[in-house]
């Protein structure tokens, strides 16, 4: 799955360049994840702007994200598209990360 | 390819749309294999042929979302990942779409569906769950499904009524 990594206000971006995140690429999502995720950054965003799907699958692939940075690094969502971010709060996710409405001010809030 | 559903008979549009927003004559049948990618076409196909017919985007996405979650779950759990073959029908009775999937995998524990708890997120980040999702999300979006086992067949129906705003 093809990924875009930058560093925006101190903080490594990963934005997710396919319009779903399902069964089907679920485990090419985190192994994508996990090669570009920067062992230095103290957080991370998961830009998922360009991203109009998300199933079960997706929601555990995101999760494992997140145990996969540890306690230490913290993981936070920007920019859900309406349906994701429906399935974040239908799962009440959206507890569990932080949910932020753009990448900018995801990255400034999480670097603060 | 059999992923690709066979859209209705031109003179099958005929009925006025019904107000959940999908015309009363669209139908849909399909036999796929249950694969994720054949899953993933599967559900784009029928989303699409819903979305020409009219059907309002919450109705969209709840039906992405339930089919996405069945179709997998058949995948997964009946056959275990070895891609058996599953058959889905659609169409609308009355003012809600209904739809019908039967694999021939194995029956559902109990042979009884899971009632779909959330799984519990009041714990710290190592042990989130990762899985357990499904069946909620099942639940919660169509407005009713049921479930039978018969002569080595599940079956699988579920319906979606009209619900303000979709």
């Amino acid at each position: 799955m093809e990924l875009d990594s930058s560093s925006l206000n101190g903080v490594q971006v990963i934005s997710v360049m396919a319009d779903r995140i399902d069964s089907a690429g679920a485990i090419r999502f985190k192994d994508a994840v996990r090669a570009v995720v920067d062992e230095d950054a103290p957080r991370v965003v998961l830009d998922l702007g360009r991203v109009g799907f998300v199933d079960s699958s997706g929601l555990g692939a995101i999760v494992a994200v997140m145990k996969f940075l540890g306690p230490e690094r913290k993981l936070d969502l920007a920019a859900l598209t309406p349906n994701v971010d429906k399935v974040f709060r239908l799962t009440r996710m959206d507890t569990v990360f932080g949910i932020y409405g753009d990448v900018d001010s995801a990255t400034r809030r999480a670097a603060g | 390819m059999s992923t690709v559903p066979r859209a209705a008979r031109p003179g099958e549009r005929a009925v006025p749309a019904g107000r959940i927003g999908v015309a009363e004559g669209v139908r849909l049948s399909l036999a796929i294999r249950a694969t994720p990618e054949a899953t993933r076409e599967a559900v784009a196909a029928v989303r699409g042929i819903m979305a020409r017919a009219g059907a309002a985007p919450g109705l969209l996405f709840r039906v992405e979302l339930v089919l996405a979650e069945v179709l997998n779950n058949i995948g997964e759990h009946a056959y275990g990942g070895a891609g058996g073959r599953l058959w889905l029908k659609a169409g609308m009775e009355g003012d809600a779409l209904c739809v019908t999937i039967a694999d021939r995998g194995r029956p559902m524990p109990g042979n009884e569906m899971p009632e779909g708890a959330l799984p519990d997120m009041d714990v710290p980040c190592e042990r989130q769950p990762e899985g357990g999702f499904g069946w909620y999300l099942i639940h919660s979006q169509a407005d009713a499904v049921t479930y039978s086992r018969s002569e080595g067949q599940n079956t699988l129906g579920l319906r979606f009524a009209p619900r303000s705003g979709a």
